[in-house]
């Protein structure tokens, strides 16, 4: 006997069951502890950000500058959201399902949009949130700097929460429409290149026309002075978000089947920190495939040497995606460092991230060596010599994006001197994304030793601080890379040595990337010097004991 | 054996299974070329052909799971994937999947409720019991070996009622008893005048059925009954010389 209203109630019960179980099975102590991590890693955060930004009140003349562009440089930023958004959607996005959920109740003669609604409003819920303490704690760290308004840190607060949530829920609900439509990918893009294109023009014109997402910075700026126009924009927001929930009935079954095993691999890869299976998954995710035929025939000269050429043959079946998105995150990089440039010594961050992850496409050949360790060790080639040959072909393939970058550097700073600072920059900081994105891939081929840490029986928390730094530091070498930058600034301040300055940074950075390239060359014979000190500290302590 | 039937016959007699024109393809690369099929209702079907020769795409599409290239298919006059397609259409896929949560028995229970069956209990257990599993009832699925999952799954597959049953490489990694329990649980829905397709090398199941079908890189090459062609020499697609190009109907 079957019965059509059961279906639906079956799924309430089993989901109810489910959170009881799962609350039931929850390791208390253990909960506790994630909040404790996440609270003070949250508050470092913040605190680290404070401490960047200084408490120097804003002139007149900046606090006329920030209520002008904020709408815009927000809207901006708003616009970037909404592009990834867009694309999102169009790659199947922004809603992952358990697989067991796809087989057993998308397959189940239930209404999709009964099944897929509420993952569509926990993910909207989780992305509101995650903006909200963004625009939140970035908009009271401006409210340190605003001079006596007599307006509480709570309402810059406030605000900035506002414009954060609906940025947040912006990129749900454009990767939501796009999805529940079905537009092709193409599409997808050109509508959100347009709309990006435009919140650009007007955010660099300093145009009187409103972009497309002004209101989200304007909503920000509600500190300062109310623009009852932004409500329309918050309803129409709210319309959209409706609209979106509705269409989450539509979504294809074929792209939550490909994401529900991908996201679930991609978060467990993400606890483990492994960059390179999050990039693998991710390009899965987006279903990006490599070139079946090469962009060029490699010439036999290239060739010559074989390692030396399979890094070109690589290359050359680079798909025209992953190239732009190098471009894009280049040119990020770019403008991060001209900010640098210009007084906001943070943006090294930006740009330092932004090449490690250009850095992160580019040592492909490298990465692809290193996820094949069985082929690797059945060369009869030393493998630290291998891995150090690996990156010859990709440190040559940043000369485009070297010149793009100097491009959007001469754009920003037109002045003749412009081109040879953004050369001599530009080189250190993109060799050493290259060199941060090779250390990531570099460890993790297998250890010729069997773990050099093993035995040392560390305490968790020097563990976990280890683990940390392993993490840390190859996107950390590539932010060193865009110091010079700094004392570049530094000699243009002070009126004293400006070409020394930057050359003697720039003479710290060659340094450190010759000694990544040291450590990639002999990494094997560390690990094995190193269990060697540990085996004789052993047997030097056991005879001791006896 | 207890098991149930969706039976839902619409005024119109539509074939079981309709496939016009369908392709598929993965960016650039062709898993489908297009292909049409029409599948009367009550038919038991083979469907075979070399490893990457379309045959889980063909049945993923069926099903709902993948969207085709191009093309239409119907389940039962219905458009793939949707409500009514769904509910007349089992699939048991050929990598069987499992909440982390949920015991074999809640499995069980959860499917056949969201399925609309209110007396599922005795069907449960009568499956069990004829695939071994009884006494796994209770242990979570998803720590099961390769063929106690697959048995799993075909339980699954057959607590809920249907008019048609897809069915993908279901022999792999089955003991004896358990093809033994397969073949007779095929035989029934069958009976009961189901439609059946199952894509396999399984040559115990090949025999028995009134159709075959091969596609071969995407390309249906022979749609006819087992006495047309070398059915032995089609089963072994590992024969490289692969000629065995049937006449198409």
């Amino acid at each position: 006997m079957t019965s059509p209203s059961l279906g639906v109630d079956a799924l309430r019960a089993m989901r109810n069951d489910r959170r009881r179980h799962r609350v039931a099975d929850m390791e208390w102590f253990e909960a506790l502890y994630k909040v404790y991590i996440a609270a003070f890693l949250g508050g470092s955060a913040i605190l680290f950000l404070s401490g960047l930004s200084t408490d120097t009140p804003l002139t007149t003349q900046q606090m006329a500058n920030l209520s002008a562009n904020t709408p815009h440089a927000v809207g901006l930023i708003a616009a970037v959201v909404v592009f990834i958004g867009l694309r999102s959607g169009a790659n199947g996005g922004p809603i992952a399902v358990e697989e067991p959920e796809v087989r057993h109740v998308l397959l189940a003669p239930l209404d999709h949009a009964a099944v897929l609604r509420h993952p569509a409003i926990q993910r909207l819920r989780t992305f509101a949130f995650a903006g909200a303490i963004a625009g939140g704690t970035a908009n009271q760290l401006l409210g340190r700097r605003v001079p006596q308004t007599g307006t509480s840190l709570v309402m810059f607060a406030l605000w900035g929460a506002l414009a954060g949530a609906l940025m947040g829920m912006l990129f749900i609900i454009a990767a939501l429409i796009v999805h529940g439509l079905g537009f092709a990918r193409w599409i997808a893009t050109a509508i959100a290149t347009a709309l990006t294109g435009w919140q650009v023009v007007v955010t660099f014109n300093n145009s009187h026309v409103a972009g497309p997402f002004d209101t989200i910075g304007s909503i920000s700026l509600w500190w300062l002075r109310h623009s009852y126009i932004d409500i329309v924009g918050v309803a129409a927001i709210v319309i959209l978000t409706a609209f979106a929930i509705a269409l989450a009935g539509r979504l294809s079954l074929e792209a939550l089947s490909r994401r529900s095993s991908l996201v679930s691999q991609m978060k467990f890869a993400v606890t483990l920190q492994d960059i390179r299976t999050v990039v693998l998954l991710r390009r899965q995710l987006s279903q990006e495939h490599m070139r079946v035929k090469p962009w060029v025939k490699i010439p036999r000269v290239l060739r010559r040497d074989v390692v030396v050429g399979r890094g070109f043959r690589s290359m050359a079946h680079f798909p025209i995606r992953r190239v732009i998105r190098m471009l894009l995150l280049t040119i990020t990089g770019a403008v991060a460092l001209v900010s640098a440039w210009r007084g906001t010594t943070p943006a090294i961050v930006v740009a330092g991230l932004m090449f490690f992850i250009v850095g992160l496409d580019a040592v492909e050949p490298l990465s692809q060596e290193v996820d094949q360790p069985d082929r690797t060790d059945a060369l009869p080639h030393d493998r630290g010599l291998l891995m150090v040959k690996h990156l010859l072909v990709p440190a040559l393939f940043m000369f485009p994006f070297l010149v793009a970058g100097v491009v959007v550097a001469y754009i920003a700073e037109p002045h003749s001197n412009t081109i040879v600072y953004a050369l001599l920059l530009g080189i250190p900081a993109l060799l050493g994304g290259v060199a941060g994105a090779a250390i990531n891939a570099v460890k993790g081929a297998p250890d010729p030793v069997g773990g050099a840490n093993q035995g040392l029986a560390l305490p968790p928390e020097v563990a976990g601080m280890t683990t940390m730094v392993r993490a840390v530091w190859p996107p950390a070498v590539a932010i060193v890379a865009c110091a010079p930058v700094l004392a570049t600034r530094h000699g243009f301040e002070t009126g004293i040595d400006m070409l020394g300055n930057t050359l003697r940074a720039i003479g710290g950075v060659v340094i450190l990337l010759i000694l990544v390239g040291g450590w990639v060359r002999q990494r094997d014979a560390i690990h094995i010097w190193f269990r060697g000190i540990q085996d004789a500290s052993k047997n030097s302590s056991t005879v001791g004991g006896n | 054996m207890v098991r149930t039937h969706r039976n839902v016959h619409s005024p119109v007699e539509h074939p079981a299974l309709h496939v016009d024109d369908v392709s598929k393809t993965y960016g650039d690369a062709p898993a489908l070329n297009p292909i049409s099929i029409s599948i009367a209702k009550g038919e038991r079907v083979a469907l075979i052909g070399h490893n990457g020769s379309g045959k889980t795409t063909m049945i993923r599409i069926a099903s709902g799971l993948l969207d085709a290239t191009t093309g239409e298919v119907k389940i039962n006059g219905h458009e793939a994937g949707s409500l009514p397609a769904r509910a007349s259409l089992s699939f048991i896929a050929d990598q069987p999947t499992f909440y982390d949560d949920l015991t074999l028995w809640e499995h069980l229970e959860y499917v056949a409720r969201l399925h609309g069956v209110e007396e599922w209990e005795q069907s449960a257990a009568d499956l069990l019991g004829h695939l071994g599993l009884y006494e796994r009832a209770d242990d979570m699925p998803n720590r099961f070996s390769r063929g106690l999952k697959q048995k799993a799954a075909i339980a699954l597959g057959f607590i809920r009622p249907f008019d048609l049953l897809l069915v993908d490489e279901p022999f792999v990694g089955l003991d004896a008893a358990g093809k033994e329990a397969l073949l007779e649980l095929l035989a029934d829905a069958s009976e009961h005048g189901s439609t059946v397709i199952v894509a396999t090398h399984e040559l115990s199941f090949v025999h028995t059925v009134e159709r075959v079908i091969a596609l071969r890189d995407g390309r249906l090459v022979y749609d006819g009954d087992t006495s047309g062609i070398n059915v032995d020499g089609l089963v072994r697609t590992e024969d490289p010389a692969g000629e065995h190009d049937g006449e198409q109907h």
